[in-house]
């Protein structure tokens, strides 16, 4: 794990997971949060990487590296795994059938790519996808995100890291995976604009 | 808290709080909105300043504790 966030990140995050309370199982509130503005703020949080960690001083790195073991050359890099299907069919879940088949393709999609090396998560990530997923059960809705380049943003969390836990993680590719389900459901576009984007 | 109940304390602290108090009571709202309280946020429209939240951030460093 990272450093504590900063607090701004904290309370983008409380922000963020008050929002996705608030729209869970509530089509007015969804309807509201979109009308005063709510959707390109949380667009804007999943698209924000999560900050570096700090660099080793120079010397930290020669201390670290004369400690390493001749390990020959590295072996290549593993695709990364994402376990969706299962957990898209949860309690909390509303998606219909239609959809978690459509999210279940999307996780068949991912794991089919040779992914990039994975970005790294944030707790506001997880909260700000979970608010997209349930915005995302209105029409208007769905095409504010797509207008508002919220597809690749979601396709970039269904493959991120651990770094936060695999709790965090599995839960914030499991609310992209059903944002992204909502988006493309009956509409062909969507859908083909979604497996377009590159890993 | 008032008659209105926390909620609607939470929400009166979020818009009209000092910084302090503002993202206490922002913290509180992440923590405790549920099905039985979205009602009284969307009417005592509280959704206008969780937005604003993730627009400018409010901020609670270690010396606002005193």
């Amino acid at each position: 794990m990272h450093a504590p966030h900063s607090p701004v990140q904290i309370t983008r995050q409380q922000a963020a997971a008050a929002l996705a309370s608030l729209v869970k199982n509530n089509a007015k509130a969804q309807i509201a949060v979109a009308s005063k503005g709510g959707i390109e703020p949380l667009i804007k949080i999943i698209s924000a990487p999560a900050p570096s960690p700090p660099a080793l001083p120079p010397s930290a790195h020669e201390e670290a590296e004369a400690q390493l073991p001749n390990m020959g050359t590295p072996p290549k890099q593993l695709t990364p795994t994402v376990d969706l299907t299962v957990q898209l069919v949860t309690e909390e879940d509303t998606m219909d059938s239609k959809q978690c088949a459509a999210a279940a393709a999307l996780s068949d999609l991912c794991l089919a790519c040779e992914c990039s090396p994975r970005r790294d998560l944030l707790p506001s990530h997880r909260y700000a996808a979970a608010a997209l997923s349930d915005l995302a059960l209105v029409a208007a809705n769905r095409d504010e995100v797509v207008e508002k380049n919220g597809i690749m943003p979601l396709v970039s969390l269904l493959t991120v890291a651990d770094n936060e836990g695999k709790l965090l993680a599995d839960k914030a590719k499991k609310f992209a995976a059903a944002a992204l389900a909502r988006l493309a459901d009956g509409h062909q576009q969507t859908a083909a604009d979604i497996a377009q984007v590159p890993n | 808290m008032a008659k209105a109940g926390p909620t609607s304390d939470l929400i009166f602290l979020l818009k009209h709080g000092t910084t302090e108090a503002r993202a206490y009571a922002l913290w509180s709202l992440s923590l405790s909105i549920t099905e039985s309280n979205q009602k009284t946020l969307l009417d005592e429209d509280g959704v206008e300043p969780l937005v604003k939240s993730l627009h400018s951030p409010v901020q609670v460093t270690a010396t606002d504790d005193h």
